[in-house]
């Protein structure tokens, strides 16, 4: 018997990795979803899972319903009976939430499904996650279920869920990963310090679980984001050891040493140049510190007026600047003022620019 | 985390451009027509399920544009708007293929 020759042209099958990103999700599971099934979401605390069940139910153009399951009665649930004397029955009434799931497509959000739940709380998830109804009121037939929770090893306060019900989700876990995390800290106005400082370090400064009250995760960056929005202050540290904990504010407030050697200005208004092959600017925490400021500073602090837009393309010339930053620096850009990239797209220089960029990745189409 | 769009990851958005690259220029016979007034490039694409119309601005003022399904659907939230047609004619030209870049941003 001869062997089917593979197709050369066809993509090889993906690899399962013990967890995903946030944007390898949102097909993935919106794929799982379209086929009816119900998916539970896994992650460390402050990853993110409610915002990408927001994002999900908006991408697929559903009403978001989310229901924190530790802090609702189980009656909260399922509603209550009241008495039909007349016919001596008890009818039950559904909460609110029940009747718009039954009434149009929605996308049911049990979050916090193993935060504490009782095996009450339990039951009606199972309805939920198995029969698609709570009591006698059956979804609509687009409705879709997802529910999210912490991981064991989170010290989150975690509640086994029954075998059962685990067997009725298709499962997922979300990891932290630093470059979605900074293209959606640069559409939602990160201070652009914390996106150097991340951009740096990693995944290892955006996450890590230190068993202290605060501790650093992309949602507590986000809260040291607004309190840094509030200006600069002599307590500054901290306010943000109060929301990423003692240990990342002493090091992220040594990175803002470096990051505010950076005259974005000069750069971009005055055309300075920058050799990263300099021993002084080839360090990473620099080059990092130059990329995030510069985009911070077209983007958020001034009108780039059309006579200093080359200035930006001679800063993507700066000699020893590595391509992987220029992509960086372009990134950051668009997710955070696009219109700003279509008026780059109209000089010659910078279209030169892309074409450069575009066939560093030839092997990807030769 | 709030956006609308759906998103993928560099990765996947590579793997999908290497098949939809190697897909168009192995199959499909790609046209230019002979620019009208508006100053935009417009390509035949035929060799697929039906024949599409690319539109490029050469001056990169506007996206690209083609007239397939998925350019219309699925390709505006997964790809910018870069179906595998856009992308099939973007690689065939040398002035226009700077216009990629997007799809690596």
């Amino acid at each position: 018997m001869v062997k089917a020759k593979k197709d050369a042209t066809q993509p090889a099958e993906a690899a399962i990795p013990e967890g995903y990103t946030y944007e390898e999700l949102c097909p993935l599971i919106g794929t799982t979803l379209g086929a009816g099934l119900s998916v539970l979401l896994r992650g460390h605390p402050g990853v993110g899972k409610s915002t990408l069940a927001r994002e999900l139910a908006g991408g697929l153009g559903l009403e978001m319903i989310d229901i924190r399951l530790a802090q609702r009665d189980p009656a909260d649930l399922c509603g209550v009976y009241f008495p039909d004397r007349e016919r001596k029955v008890l009818d039950l009434f559904p909460p609110e939430w029940v009747r718009r799931a039954c009434e149009r497509p929605c996308f049911v959000f049990l979050d916090e499904i193993n935060a504490a739940v009782t095996k009450l709380h339990q039951a009606v998830a199972y309805q939920i996650v198995l029969e698609h109804r709570v009591g006698q009121f059956p979804f609509h037939e687009r409705t879709v279920v997802m529910a999210a929770g912490n991981l064991e090893e989170d010290n989150a306060i975690v509640t086994a869920l029954s075998s059962a019900l685990c067997n009725r989700f298709a499962h997922y876990i979300l990891r932290v990963d630093r470059a979605t995390w900074l293209e959606w800290g640069a559409r939602e106005g990160i201070d652009p310090s914390i996106l150097a400082y991340i951009g740096r370090f990693g995944e290892e400064a955006l996450f890590k679980n230190t068993g202290d009250l605060a501790f650093p995760t992309p949602r507590s960056w986000h809260m040291a984001s607004r309190v840094l929005a509030r200006g600069e202050r002599h307590d500054g540290k901290r306010l943000v050891a109060a929301c990423v904990g003692v240990e990342a504010s002493e090091r992220f407030f040594d990175y803002l040493r470096i990051y505010h050697q950076v005259d974005a200005a000069g750069i971009v208004r005055r055309g300075e140049t920058v050799d990263f092959r300099k021993p002084a600017h080839a360090d990473p925490s620099f080059v990092y510190a130059a990329i995030f400021a510069v985009a911070a500073y077209v983007v958020n602090e001034v009108e780039v007026a059309d006579v200093h837009l080359p200035n930006v393309v001679k800063f993507l010339r700066s000699p020893g600047l590595d391509p992987e930053f220029k992509f960086l620096f372009l990134r950051q850009v668009r997710r955070g003022k696009e219109e700003l990239h279509r008026r780059l797209r109209q000089l010659p220089a910078y279209r030169t620019l892309a074409l450069e960029l575009v066939d560093l990745r030839k092997e990807l189409y030769q | 985390m709030g956006d609308k769009k759906v998103r993928v990851s560099l990765w996947a958005r590579d793997q999908r451009f290497l098949r939809a690259a190697q897909q168009v220029l192995a199959k499909y016979a790609i046209r230019r027509r002979v620019p009208g007034p508006d100053r935009l490039e417009r390509f035949d694409v035929t060799g697929g399920q039906a024949p599409y119309v690319v539109t490029i601005d050469p001056d990169w003022g506007e996206d690209p544009t083609c007239t397939c399904p998925d350019a219309q659907q699925m390709g505006k939230e997964l790809n910018a708007g870069y179906c595998k047609h856009v992308i099939g004619v973007l690689l065939s030209n040398d002035a226009l293929r700077c216009q990629l870049l997007e799809l690596f941003l």
